[in-house]
């Protein structure tokens, strides 16, 4: 098998851009038009194919660069992460770590965020379908039940934690208008499904606090109790449960 | 051999709302990319689902990587093994290509040098491939830009002795024989004639463009007349083979594939009647 591999390595190597086009006539046929074009075809096509595959997973990643600053970034971050996964649209699934290691610095500084956010919206997208739990079946609960209840998010919710305001940068770009100047912030956004429609909203500190505790499988009781400092801890608490479960963001 | 499905139509997202929505006149079937409902849950599946309870549907791939010297994936071919179970395809294909070596996907189909040992080794492969799934796969005849030096085979007589050595089928694209025999300078009569008519199980339709001295396998454009003309050689050659149009860019309304799809059946029965007259 070695013959047959060093011959896929040589092409490899031609296709994704680390030999020279050159390097072409060596191993391909001439057949009328110079091997080098014919390799071109290839290397061309590996950074395109990509490229469009990510844009389309990073809307607002790809109009917050532009289209040429946008394929720079790319070809970067196709040397660092080479895709392994047999699926296009996991092409980018590492762009938000790239992004965030410094790999590329030419954008806002939200931008690694945003590919965070953006992500976690695909991934919720065709996520593992699941009831929510509605008002009704709670109502069924006695009252005593509550401080003892566990509850289970949806399973394509996600608590993201940002350093910048990339959702402001995302509400923005979705609008089509500018985005804002990068500033830090510590901010929880929740992303998930509600039937076939990706939701994402930003937390308050409480309920970014609870919710990371009923994530973590505490009762209700214990995940409430970071509500101590509220004007109405109980009525904050009922406030949070009925938000929960309108947005269909707690599993039956 | 290969169920006889008559013309379908490549299913794209964008068509989603019209398929579902109401019924499909003059589609009988669909195909289905496997690689994007390959996935736990939400619209693709749900579409899938609804699709499949009005039509039959057949499964190609994209990343079945057939001729790499990399393991096969056996996560990929788990996951395209479930698909199979719950859709129950009439047709499961992928192409005759490689698109992975060491790890790395680079998510295209990049042409297989045509030597004994690439084809002893893809055989082998179909083999386990097929075994895995419990059943009969086709693989496509790629657009190929270059062909390895090495190698005495020519791509025709390569993909029939698979076929014939891994007891697999052939889908035979139409345009890619076209854009291949154009871009190496082979004749296209040739090719068909090189394949086993038994083995041909499916036949894709498709646009191109060109790019140069070459031509680019890009699915943009409508079905061109040479691609029309040689369509009817290969329904004399082949029979009533389930045939498909794909559009992957600059895509049109639904009506207006269905009306494409209408031409292709007309060019069908015209080279049947020849065939049998």
């Amino acid at each position: 098998m070695a013959d047959l591999t060093a011959l896929l390595a040589l092409f490899h190597d031609l296709a994704t851009g680390r030999a020279p086009t050159s390097a072409a006539r060596d191993l391909l046929r001439d057949d009328g038009v110079d091997p080098a074009v014919r390799a071109g075809v290839y290397a061309h096509a590996y950074v395109v194919r990509i490229r469009d595959a990510i844009a389309a997973e990073y809307p607002k990643v790809a109009a917050a660069l532009g289209d040429a600053t946008f394929t720079r970034m790319v070809r970067g971050y196709l040397d660092a992460f080479p895709t392994r996964r047999p699926s296009l649209r996991d092409a980018g699934e590492f762009l938000h770590r790239y992004l965030a290691d410094g790999g590329w610095s030419d954008g806002p500084a939200w931008l690694a965020d945003l590919a965070a956010l953006e992500r976690a919206r695909t991934d919720a997208f065709d996520g593992p379908d699941a009831d929510a739990l509605t008002r009704a079946d709670l109502a069924e609960l006695p009252p005593t039940a509550f401080p003892q209840l566990r509850l289970r998010l949806v399973p394509t919710a996600t608590l993201l934690a940002l350093t910048h305001n990339a959702d402001d940068a995302w509400a923005a770009l979705e609008a089509e208008a500018p985005p804002p100047p990068a500033r830090e912030v510590t901010r929880t956004v929740a992303v998930w499904r509600r039937d076939l429609v990706v939701i994402h909203r930003t937390l308050a500190d409480d309920e970014a606090a609870a919710l990371r505790a009923v994530v973590a499988g505490a009762p209700l009781g214990d995940a409430f109790e970071v509500l101590a400092g509220a004007d109405d801890p109980a009525a904050r608490a009922v406030e949070l449960v009925t938000t929960w479960l309108d947005g269909a963001l707690i599993a039956a | 051999m290969f169920p006889r499905l008559g013309h379908g139509l490549g299913l794209r997202t964008a068509h989603y709302p019209r398929v579902t929505a109401e019924p499909c006149p003059g589609v009988d079937w669909f195909e289905v990319i496997s690689e994007n409902f390959m996935v736990a849950g939400g619209n693709p599946r749900r579409v899938l689902r609804a699709v499949r309870e009005r039509y039959p549907v057949v499964m190609h791939g994209v990343s079945l990587s057939i001729g790499t010297t990399d393991p096969l994936d056996d996560a990929y071919l788990g996951a395209l093994r479930a698909l199979c179970d719950e859709i129950e395809p009439a047709i499961v294909s992928d192409h005759l290509c490689w698109s992975s070596l060491g790890g790395h996907t680079v998510h295209d189909l990049w042409p297989v040098p045509y030597t004994e040992q690439a084809l002893a080794h893809v055989v082998g492969r179909v083999e386990q491939v097929q075994d895995r799934l419990g059943r009969r796969i086709l693989l496509e005849n790629p657009s190929t830009y270059a062909v390895f030096r090495d190698g005495d085979l020519d791509e025709a007589a390569f993909l029939a002795e698979v076929a014939r050595r891994a007891d697999c089928g052939i889908l035979l694209d139409v345009n890619n024989v076209h854009v291949s025999c154009h871009n190496h300078g082979w004749d296209r009569q040739a090719y068909l004639a090189a394949l086993p008519v038994e083995r041909v199980g499916q036949i894709h339709l498709a646009g191109h463009s060109v790019d140069g001295a070459l031509l680019i396998d890009t699915h943009d454009h409508p079905v061109c007349d040479d691609v029309w003309r040689l369509y009817g050689d290969a329904i004399r050659r082949f029979g009533a083979v389930a045939t498909c149009i794909e559009r992957d860019d600059h895509i049109p309304p639904f009506d207006e594939l269905v009306a494409e799809l209408g031409d292709a059946r007309r060019t069908a029965a015209a080279a049947r009647e020849e065939r049998h007259g």
